[in-house]
């Protein structure tokens, strides 16, 4: 989900964008070889549609990524795995797999609209009404309307099926109260996915459902966390009496557990989350930078070494996660699933992300540490990353349980 | 259990069918008896292999094999590894065989078909040593051109099945490159000693070879260029079989983890063994896609994808083996360290496995240089 502050794309208005070489990624894979007819067509609208560096300060790269998604949009370049009748191209696995390497090769940021495009609307496919879908779909797709996922609660983090936000129906609508927490972009929503009890009394997995709830209304208040970063990327949600219709419940009423577990496969599915590529783009920066920074000064040739021995580390092990989507990508496009396997691809993830991260700020010696800076932000802002999406303990109780079939 | 690569699911019979001779024909007692022998491996075992037609499986129909390319030999070798079969496979139907298609010419398709057919059995002695050749650097073993034909001259240690291969594949240094040759092993000019290692299923021996006659199996003669293809090419089926006995190794583990208990309750409950088996099978999972995804580029001729892919995949086979090793130990408790249990046997196979072809440095300098060269 980082943004890359080292890609390299010409920002010339109205030039041509560079784009990396297919070398970046390692070699060839079978099912998705470089001369590739759709790499080449995604590449061609690329070179001809460059945009300028990432803003740091986040209300300006949330807009950046938002005209980005537009741009896209207007092409047809986002939701390309969506099915046709609902605005995508009904494009498989393998093709979102070059599509999210092509994208990172050009140095440009994934659609603002991810969590809406990989997660939401994905899971209203499956569970939501032919009304949801029409409301709902098109508006995501276009980046109009963005979405946010409220899932995890105070007391109901890892283990998500102790929620407590309840809601009941008065009249044609629910009427929610409770508070979510972790709420990623919620400042920028439009609309919050809440999963919560409305069989009252009922516990754990039974009872639930995933309301669909506006946010701009008096009972909905969201109030941004702070991070370590600087950065405002996840919410807490008070919900006082929120309303929302009573036909927007995806899935049925009292199995919105079964609706929150398809959401997570998409999740630990997607390479949108555990892109591999844009983490190669950044570690081909980073290996230039830590080079000028040893001509420069920045840092000592003994500080370099040891820095080179973690960047071939760091890329032989995303290499690994290069791999594990692959794997992931040849499975969906033979219609399965990904089961806990999910739970590798994320681990890997997460790990990887944070050591990156670290890697970006220590190429450039004590520099890293200025305020303002971009290396010195991913570094704090990456260490969310195994533990956001489901922390790395949590994932491997997944693998060790359900892959391994250790008891629990 | 570990998830198959997503490649190798087309093969989902074959593979099955392979994993059972494998459990049947190499128990633990079959192999910890045949390993106790003169020649160290199970010829009754090896007969059978011949008979299901295995050496052969990769090689083109024309010479009688299968043509079911390297991915399905691939198969064999990790199921071969998973059980540390004591056998002359490796080196002779994945070696040695797989350097005679690579780099041979017609001159030496009789041998390929003879060790396809299992009449014979061959060992690969690479004249460069262990990691990947360079132009200027020193070479163990010289071929010479005399009026009497080629002679090759020099020692190569720790050969894989050097002392009871019938027949030697040779990489040698010639005046101006590198050649490919075949000796006879069983002639005085050769001289074998067999070299006792802390893992009895590899047969491993030293060799001396002095004005030894030799036919070369190429009229070219060979670049420092294909000879560093060739250790790349060698890398896919040595990595099968690491990455074959390193699941073997954590199923073994699970298993323990699953029945012993402890406290009133089964160790494998316990978090802190948990994670560690989790952390093993992701990188198992990682590095068995590398040996497949590897295998297929071999069968599809892509020389390119290989140069990265080769030593990328032999370090991570090689790290992940010996750490499923390890853990393994670890994870027995006491009995782990006891001989009465076969995870110590994997763990002396992953020590010798991660030396046969390139130490793990190696391999990962070997893929820095690489990577240099692409990103230029």
């Amino acid at each position: 989900m980082t943004t890359s502050p080292t890609a390299s794309t010409s920002p010339a208005p109205g030039g041509t964008a560079t784009l990396l070489g297919h070398h970046v990624l390692g070699p060839e894979l079978p099912a998705v070889p470089y001369d590739h007819p759709f790499r080449a067509e995604f590449r061609g609208w690329l070179q001809q549609h460059p945009l300028g560096p990432e803003p740091l300060e986040q209300d300006a790269r949330i807009a950046h990524r938002r005209a980005w998604h537009r741009e896209l949009a207007a092409d047809g370049w986002v939701g390309l795995h969506w099915p046709v009748e609902h605005g995508g191209r009904g494009a498989d696995a393998l093709t979102q797999f070059m599509y999210y390497e092509e994208l990172a090769l050009a140095g440009a940021p994934e659609p603002a609209n991810t969590p809406g495009l990989i997660l939401l609307g994905p899971t209203l496919m499956v569970h939501g009404t032919e009304e949801l879908k029409k409301r709902f779909l098109p508006g995501i797709l276009a980046g109009d309307e963005a979405w946010c996922q409220g899932f995890s609660e105070p007391d109901a983090g890892s283990d998500l099926a102790a929620v407590r936000t309840r809601a009941e129906l008065v009249g044609d609508e629910w009427v929610v109260n409770g508070q979510k927490i972790w709420t990623t972009f919620g400042q920028y929503a439009d609309l919050v996915f809440v999963l919560c009890r409305t069989t009252p009394g009922s516990e754990r997995h039974r009872g639930l459902s995933l309301l669909v709830v506006p946010a701009d209304q008096p009972g909905v208040t969201i109030r941004a966390i702070k991070q370590i970063s600087g950065d405002e990327e996840f919410c807490e949600v008070f919900l006082d009496d929120a309303r929302a219709p009573r036909d927007w419940v995806v899935g049925e009423v009292g199995q919105g557990w079964a609706a929150a577990m398809t959401l997570f496969q998409f999740e630990r599915g997607d390479q949108g989350y555990t892109d591999h590529a844009r983490m190669l783009v950044r570690l081909a920066g980073v290996e230039r930078r830590l080079a000028e920074s040893e001509t420069a000064g920045l840092v000592s040739s003994v500080r370099a070494a040891t820095a080179r021995a973690r960047h071939r580390d760091l890329w032989v092990r995303i290499q690994g996660l290069r791999l594990l989507n692959y794997r992931g990508a040849v499975l969906a496009t033979s219609g399965e699933g990904l089961g806990a396997v999910g739970s590798m691809t994320n681990l890997v993830w997460g790990e990887l992300e944070k050591e990156l991260g670290a890697a970006v700020a220590e190429a450039v010696g004590a520099c890293g540490l200025r305020a303002g800076r971009h290396d010195t932000h991913e570094r704090l802002h990456t260490r969310a990353a195994s533990i956001y999406s489901g922390t790395s303990e949590i994932q491997r109780n997944i693998i060790a349980e359900r892959l391994l079939g250790l008891p629990r | 259990m570990i998830t198959e690569p997503a490649s190798a699911r087309d093969h989902a019979e074959v593979s099955a069918l392979v994993r059972e001779v494998a459990a049947t024909t190499f128990t633990s007692e079959k192999v910890r008896a045949a390993a106790a022998t003169a020649l160290g491996f199970d010829e009754v075992a090896w007969k059978q292999l011949v008979d299901l037609g295995w050496p052969s499986l990769a090689l083109d129909p024309a010479i009688g094999g299968a043509g079911m390319g390297t991915f399905v030999q691939c198969l064999v070798h990790r199921e071969l590894g998973a059980r540390l079969a004591p056998s002359p496979y490796l080196a002779s139907a994945g070696l040695a065989s797989g350097a005679l298609v690579l780099l041979g010419d017609d001159r030496a398709t009789d041998l390929l078909a003879s060790l396809g057919a299992g009449t014979r059995t061959a060992a690969l002695v690479l004249g460069h040593g262990r990691g990947w050749p360079t132009d200027d650097g020193p070479a163990g073993l010289t071929a010479t051109e005399t009026p009497a034909g080629w002679i090759v001259d020099g020692r190569a240690e720790l050969v894989l099945d050097g002392a009871r291969a019938d027949v030697l594949v040779v990489v040698a240094r010639t005046a101006d490159a590198w050649g490919l040759f075949e000796v006879d092993a069983r002639i005085g000019a050769v001289s074998r000693t067999p070299a006792a290692t802390v893992d009895a299923t590899r047969a491993l021996a030293d060799l001396q070879l002095t004005a030894a006659p030799a036919r070369c199996l190429r009229s070219r003669p060979v670049t420092t260029d294909e000879v560093s293809g060739l250790v790349d090419r060698m890398a896919v089926p040595l990595a099968a079989e690491m990455a074959g006995a390193a699941v073997a190794c954590l199923e073994q583990t699970l298993e323990y983890l699953r029945t012993r208990h402890q406290f009133g309750r089964p160790i494998g409950s316990f978090q802190a063994l948990k994670h560690r088996c989790a952390d093993v099978a992701v990188a198992l999972t990682v590095a068995q896609e590398m040996v497949f995804a590897a295998a297929e580029m071999v069968d599809a001729g892509d020389v390119a994808g290989l140069r990265i892919a080769g030593p990328l995949l032999l370090a991570r086979s090689a790290e992940v083996f010996l750490h499923a090793a390890e853990e393994a130990i670890q994870l027995h408790g006491g009995v782990g360290f006891t001989d009465e249990v076969d995870v110590g046997l994997y763990y002396k196979r992953a020590l010798v496995d991660g030396e046969l072809l390139a130490p793990v440095a190696d391999a990962y300098a070997r893929l820095d240089l690489v990577r240099a060269e692409g990103a230029a």
